[in-house]
């Protein structure tokens, strides 16, 4: 399974640091990080990624504007999405999921789900 | 015989002729009578033996029969406790076959729950201590209680050491404003602080108490004294449990947050004054 690659897009960087090192237990999964969604869409462009994990409220692109921008990218439009969400947030969900995303995890996370999410969508389970 | 005695001399030769005739015929007609008999007779005899011989063959094969049914029926009955023996061999098997997977099952959630025990904790402990600006310490302890922990509504309270009371200094799901000022006598957070472990409700609901009582209390404390706690309101509504991974970020919390908090106030070099409300919220601004 050689070169599989996961973006990473979350503001708290304490969030960020648990998801990516839950991702880093995958077996040659690289994973990159980026702050929101800007910086998201800035390394979607230079690079290839087979997965994209995103927190939805985010300083300066949320996720739900960066999971419309993947969508309508030919490039990315097919690369699995998961958005991350918080209770109450059903709306930002639905909305999430009809705008193409995949998947989603609810805080609080646990590092095992976010294993298993993502190995279920790339087909690694 | 009458008529050849009868007539001796006047029949002439005709008649002689006839009757001898008529005497061979007769003497042939026993002769193959009674040879036909004797054949009969030696058929008969022969079918006899045969019938007796075939009589004794058809005895001796049904007691031949009869033997191999027995022995065969000994060796089935001998296969079926021979395959009984396998099968119950297979099931006991195959029942420690399951118990060990079910071990194996076991040891998978321990590991995969500390795995993830130790993923909170380096996270958090690395973030906690990885800024000595006061209102980053605060917002990674907010987000510690937030997104590792599950609280929905809560805050944070440091104490001010001329008044003897919590004052808040942070929350999330209120204004910090709206938080409570929480005199040290309060029965959750007097047993929190004197015990120096997290007070938990007995109940574990999404909803807040009607009487405003916290859910949890978790002391923050440096060298056994009581610098602040983190004090619970409301869970997300997924959270269903105190799991061991929440215990043992209480117990970081407990013993990190207060050294991450004290230790920014210091880099500011306040450090050595009293710690107030109103000094700690001129270091916030």
């Amino acid at each position: 399974m050689p070169g599989l690659n996961a973006l990473v897009v979350e503001d708290s960087p304490l969030m960020r640091q648990l998801i990516v090192y839950a991702l880093r237990q995958i077996k040659d999964l690289r994973v990159v990080e980026a702050d929101d969604g800007v910086d998201a869409l800035r390394k979607l462009q230079g690079d290839r990624f087979d997965i994209v994990i995103t927190d939805i409220n985010m300083p300066i692109m949320d996720g739900l504007k960066l999971v419309r921008r993947i969508r309508s990218d030919e490039h990315h439009r097919e690369v699995p999405i998961v958005i991350i969400t918080t209770e109450g947030a059903e709306e930002d969900r639905q909305r999430a999921l009809s705008l193409g995303a995949n998947a989603y995890i609810h805080k609080p996370i646990r590092s095992h789900q976010v294993i298993s999410k993502v190995k279920e969508l790339l087909k690694l389970a | 015989m009458a008529e050849s005695e009868s007539n001796p001399k006047g029949g002439g030769g005709e008649e002689t002729d006839l009757l001898g005739r008529r005497e061979d015929f007769i003497k042939t007609f026993f002769r193959k009578g009674a040879e036909l008999t004797e054949e009969l007779l030696e058929e008969n005899e022969r079918l006899r033996y045969k019938m007796v011989a075939l009589e004794h063959e058809l005895s001796a094969l049904r007691s031949s029969n009869a033997g191999d049914g027995a022995t065969a029926i000994r060796e089935l009955s001998k296969r079926i406790q021979q395959l009984e023996e396998e099968r119950s061999n297979l099931l006991k098997g195959f029942s420690a076959v399951e118990a060990r997977s079910r071990d194996y099952e076991a040891r998978f959630r321990q590991i995969e729950e500390e795995n993830e025990r130790l993923a909170n904790l380096y996270v958090a402990s690395d973030q906690l201590h990885s800024t000595l600006d006061l209102r980053e310490v605060l917002q990674i302890i907010l987000e510690i209680v937030l997104n590792f922990i599950g609280a929905k509504q809560f805050s944070i309270h440091v104490l001010d050491e001329e008044t003897k009371r919590l004052f808040p200094v942070a929350a999330e799901g209120m204004a910090v404003a709206d938080a409570p000022e929480l005199p040290l006598d309060t029965a959750a957070v007097a047993a929190a602080l004197r015990s120096g472990t997290p007070y938990l409700a007995s109940e574990m609901s999404p909803s807040a108490p009607a009487d405003g009582a916290p859910l949890a209390v978790i002391p923050l404390h440096l060298r056994g004294q009581a610098v602040g706690a983190v004090v619970i309101y409301r869970y997300l509504v997924q959270k269903k449990e105190i799991s061991e991974v929440d215990h043992a970020l209480f117990r970081l919390l407990a013993a990190h947050a207060a050294t991450a908090i004290l230790g920014a106030r210091h880099a500011t070099g306040a450090g050595e004054r009293p710690l107030t409300r109103a000094a700690f919220n001129a270091l916030l601004g």
